[in-house]
């Protein structure tokens, strides 16, 4: 691979920080183990191939050592693949090829002077922890958000406990050095970025389980991948998002929701207690007498209280027969109003009505697999919308007798791993040529039928591995034999599918809370949005909706997709952005129950009755 | 009765011109020197014009045949068939008979709005412009399925049931209804041809459409293939686990039981046929009526299964008359063929008595084996309509 293809992978990086994260068991990159700066990852390795190649940063002595710190192993190209299809291998090698070109040609790497505040910075953390170093500030600088500006640090920290962090806070306000707290910065909308100083929590990483109290405690460097495993080894769960998001992050942010909000709510409904330390450097907890009033909800929106150090959120039993299903629809309205009903009679843990873009983006481990699928799903079957649900037996004979086509978890299963003998597959024609009346997928979802499709779709590991390029096959074909990676309770848990919905180009995400007794009017801002999108010629697609508090509520997103690379297209998505908002502006703040993932930016700890019921 | 051929051969309009019925008549009539504006709506991005030369191309009509037909573009379910005012008038003007051969043949309820729209709607404007025109005598393509009757004798009159078994047999009907009433008040003569189940042609078995008859044969044929893969090129032991395994001389058993009524038939019909009886009705018949361009007797599905035994290779296809208990075979046989399956609970026979006074030539109607292979041996070839795009 030349360079220039070289950087092209480079720049196509997320930013999504899955590679922060063991999610397909193949361990983290071993490099960033010891200090885990977001350059020591292969996330940072790609920018910062970006950034030499381009000149836009030197190389320093650290960039070397960052360099030399990576043998190769290979593990984030499977991890990168899994999510967004790129191959970072290539771009680990390239960038040791640049550097070692430029050591042979004699040139001596620079090295970065300490000023005062970076001293006063080290002496908090320890030398090693604090840093203004190009190689080290590069990857805190940008995001594939248009709307992101290119906004280098002058310096990244990275704090061990509270009182470091205090200590921190204060030397910035005597300094007036403005600071951003950073998680993983996985809400790619550069609310993460500083002139200053950038504040990585990724050292905080304790887990603490009060059992008896049904709470777990994360400090701000864990993810909701890492808590939710520890939860599940003791047998519970909690309501987490995204895998690589920062329990306390994403909290600060804009509260978790997820399938499971269903059941288990959002905002304040998810956790028992929190502490923070403020932005004079002052500690406090949520259950203080005189802290902040967090639980209360801003629709103009208010200042981060300061930062998260730890937050209790709570743990749930589940029950041991739960399973997934999926009922499929040919339109949204059918969909919606199915899963309102779900949430009416509070059937089901998790609940989510995804769209035909997320459901085949999801599940096929290649682009071109998911384009495929997606027409298959769409146009052969004629699944437009599907709801998943995570339920028990009890609840999922209600829904079979609610619905009486549903695609089982054996059949979802038999369909994933089949998914690359779908399309194309002759003696499926039987089911795309139907002329009847049924859906086609209501012939697909048949119980009856099943041994038949078992004998039609060549559905296994192995063919399944077929999609991927050949020297990954032997991986996919080992990680598709674990159960777990086609069992929906296991994804909904872990959500290790869901960041590839930035394979194709990066979504940017529109989150609303919707009237889910007014489907007319989802369907009316949905088909804004897409108007919206269309005319501006910035690929488009309805994200998912959960019901929230008994039906009453939804969890809308809908996402417009740009590649962060391409001027033309970050243009057109920010004026779509532009326009978008407009729309929404228009929508929020009446009667109408419509609400902006805006109005709780910051205020992810505020009750969630407060924002949802209060104009 | 007036012969036809004495007379002057006039300017035919034959609308849906690339459909299965309307592109054959219309490559017959070319052959017999009628001069004939042919309706066709552009699809997919190809003209109206290149759909019959593919159809063309298909049935092997030559280009000095195809030249016979000047195809204008429209639909029937537009204002002045789509054709412009211009067009429109100018026909008005010059088209002295008219074969609605426009059809939506489609049995699915939900496709009911489309159906109603091109069968009935369609028709409407089309017979608004032959009482425009001068166009003297309209013929009007039906089906012998108008009837609620699925015993019992069928006769060469006009129906009014009270249900149906599907959207088209009911649009056809209403069809029928309609195009008497306008023809009679605007004193057009009119000509109803009701089409028996219209397979491929009698000697290739050339045709662009599988459905009807074929629609069950093609999900019999689409299992025997997998099946045999399955034993063939993997170990077989999910086909086994259902039943289908090899038996001797490399027979497939295929454990299909289907449900159908005692005497149950079915009236197919080779589409050479049915288009050379309607020209021979056309050119001598020309005063008018309803004919049943049908079998004289229906073919029995025990017969029909008999063939598809032996054409397939296959044991274990049985007909049952009452309701076995389904298998997984049975159960997507009886799924996808849903909207076929009254047909297999159907023994009505249609009486053809106007239709054979005129007939004096012996058309031979059986449907034989070998004309089934020949239809089998074709559909097969064309992937069942999945290699023709038209
Ligand atoms: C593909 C994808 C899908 C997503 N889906 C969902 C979803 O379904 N549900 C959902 O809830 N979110 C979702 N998100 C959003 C994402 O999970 C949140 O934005 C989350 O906050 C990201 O976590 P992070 O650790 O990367 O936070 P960052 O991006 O690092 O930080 C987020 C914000 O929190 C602040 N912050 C971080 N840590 C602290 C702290 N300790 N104290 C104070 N402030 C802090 C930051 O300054 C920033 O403003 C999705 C994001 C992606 C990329
Ligand atoms: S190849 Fe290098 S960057 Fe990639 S995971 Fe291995 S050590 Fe890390």
């Amino acid at each position: 691979m030349n360079k220039t293809d070289i950087l092209q992978t480079a720049r196509q990086c997320r930013h999504y920080a899955m590679c922060k994260i063991d999610f397909l068991k193949t361990g983290i990159c071993p490099a960033a183990i010891d200090r885990p700066f977001v350059s020591f990852f292969p996330q940072g390795r790609m920018d910062l191939f970006s950034g030499v190649y381009e000149r836009r940063i030197p190389v320093t002595k650290e960039l070397v050592h960052i360099v030399e710190s990576c043998n190769l192993c290979g593990i984030c190209d499977k991890q990168c693949h899994f999510v967004t299809g790129l191959r970072p291998l290539t771009v680990m090698k390239g960038l040791k090829e640049y550097v070692q070109e430029f050591l042979d040609k004699g040139n001596v790497p620079e090295e970065s002077k300490p000023d005062d505040f970076l001293i006063a910075l080290q002496t908090i953390t320890g030398q090693k922890w604090a840093s203004s170093d190009p190689a080290i500030l590069f990857p805190y600088a940008d995001d594939p958000c248009p709307a992101t500006p290119f906004t280098m640090p002058r310096y990244v920290v990275m704090p061990s406990n509270s009182s470091e962090i205090s200590e921190i806070i204060k030397l910035c306000r005597r300094e007036e050095i403005p600071y951003a707290v950073r998680g993983n910065g996985a809400s790619v909308i550069g609310f993460v970025m500083s002139t200053g100083l950038v504040m990585d929590m990724n050292r905080m990483k304790g887990i603490r389980f009060d059992e008896k109290n049904w709470c777990v405690y994360v400090q701000p460097g864990v993810s909701a991948f890492e808590t939710q495993k520890e939860a599940v080894k003791k047998g519970y769960r909690v309501n987490a998002a995204e895998p690589s998001a920062l329990l306390c992050a994403n909290m600060m942010c804009s509260g978790i929701f997820s399938n499971f909000s269903h059941s288990y709510g959002i905002l304040a409904d998810n956790y028992v207690n929190a502490e923070f330390v403020d932005h004079d450097g002052n500690l406090f907890n949520l259950n203080q007498f005189d802290a902040p009033n967090l639980f209360s909800n801003d629709k103009m929106g208010r200042k981060s209280p300061g930062v998260c150090t730890e937050v209790g959120v709570k743990l749930y039993p589940f029950p041991e027969d739960e399973e997934g299903l999926i009922v499929p629809f040919s339109d949204m309205e059918g969909a919606l109003s199915f899963a309102s009903e779900l949430g009416r009679r509070r059937i089901g843990n998790a609940v989510g009505v995804l769209g035909g873009e997320y459901l085949s983006v999801f599940i096929s481990p290649t682009e071109e697999l998911a384009r495929r699928i997606k027409r298959f799903f769409s146009g052969t079957l004629g699944i437009k919308y599907a709801v998943l649900v995570v339920a028990d037996t009890y609840d999922r004979k209600i829904i079979q007798e609610m619905e009486k086509v549903v695609i089982s978890q054996k059949l979802l299963s038999l369909l994933i791993l089949g998914l690359a003998d779908l399309n194309g597959n002759e003696s499926l024609s039987i089911i795309e040529e139907y002329v009847g009346d049924r859906e086609p997928y209501e012939i697909l979802c048949d119980g009856e039928i099943l041994p038949l499709l078992e004998l039609l779709i060549d559905s296994s590991p192995e063919s399944l591995a077929k999609a991927v390029p050949e020297d990954l096959e032997g991986f996919y074909k080992d990680l598709y034999s674990r159960p777990e990676m086609t069992n929906m309770v296991w994804l909904s848990m872990f959500r290790i599918i869901s960041s590839r919905m930035g394979r194709y180009k990066h979504p940017v995400a529109f989150v609303l809370y919707v009237p889910m007794d007014n489907i007319a009017l989802i369907m009316e801002i949905d088909s804004e949005f897409k108007r919206i999108g269309d005319i501006h010629h910035i690929h488009n697609d309805y994200g998912f909706i959960t019901p929230l508090d008994m039906g009453k509520r939804g969890v809308y997103e809908f996402d417009f997709y740009v590649d962060p690379t391409d001027d033309a297209d970050r243009r057109n998505c920010l004026n779509a952005m532009a326009e978008a908002v407009e729309m929404i502006e228009s929508y929020c703040g009446g009667a109408n129950g419509v609400k902006w993932i805006q109005s709780v930016l910051y205020q992810g700890f505020c009750r969630s009755e407060n924002l949802l019921y209060l104009d | 009765m007036i012969n036809r051929q004495e007379e002057e051969k006039g300017l035919l309009f034959i609308t849906g011109a690339s459909g299965f019925l309307g592109s054959h008549l219309a490559i017959e009539l070319a052959k017999r020197g009628y001069s004939i504006v042919g309706l066709i709506r552009p699809l997919n991005g190809l003209s109206g014009e290149e759909r019959l030369r593919r159809i063309g191309r298909l049935l092997e009509a030559d280009f000095r045949i195809l030249s016979r037909i000047s195809v204008v573009e429209g639909d029937m379910t537009l204002p002045e068939l789509g054709l412009g005012k211009d067009l429109y008038h100018e026909l008005s003007r010059s088209v002295t008979e008219i074969i609605n051969c426009a059809a939506d043949t489609s049995f699915a309820k939900k496709k009911r709005e489309v159906v109603e729209r091109i069968n009935v709607y369609g028709l409407e404007n089309l017979l608004k412009m032959a009482t425009k025109s001068k166009c003297s005598f309209f013929h009007q393509i039906s089906t012998a399925y108008v009837s609620e009757k699925t015993s019992g004798i069928c006769k060469e009159e006009l129906t009014s049931p009270k249900k149906f078994t599907n959207a088209y047999e009911e649009t056809k009907c209403r069809a029928e209804h309609l195009s008497t009433n306008v023809c009679h008040k605007a004193g057009i003569r009119l000509n109803i041809y009701r089409a028996g189940i219209v397979c491929g042609e009698s000697r290739k078995g050339r045709t662009f459409r599988f459905n009807g008859f074929y629609y069950p044969l093609k999900s019999i044929h689409r299992l025997v293939e997998s099946f045999r893969t399955n034993l063939l090129e993997k170990d077989g032991e999910k086909a086994r686990k259902m039943g289908v395994r090899f038996v001797e001389e490399n027979r497939l058993m295929l454990p299909l039981t289907i449900r159908v009524t005692e005497n149950a038939g079915i009236n197919v019909i080779p589409v050479d046929y049915f288009s050379r009886m309607l020209i021979k009705i056309m050119d001598v018949g020309n005063q008018g009526g309803i004919f049943h361009i049908t079998q004289e007797k229906n073919c029995p599905l025990k017969d029909l299964i008999e063939y598809t035994r032996k054409y397939f290779h296959i044991e274990g296809l049985n007909i049952t008359l009452d309701g076995s208990p389904e298998g997984p075979i049975e159960r997507i046989f009886n799924l996808y063929n849903e909207p076929y399956l009254p047909y297999l609970q159907d023994s009505r026979v249609f009486s053809s008595e106007n239709t054979m006074q005129l007939r004096d030539e012996k058309l031979d109607d059986r449907f034989t084996y070998e004309r089934f292979k020949i239809c089998m041996d074709y559909a097969i070839k064309a992937d069942w309509g999945k290699t023709f795009k038209g």
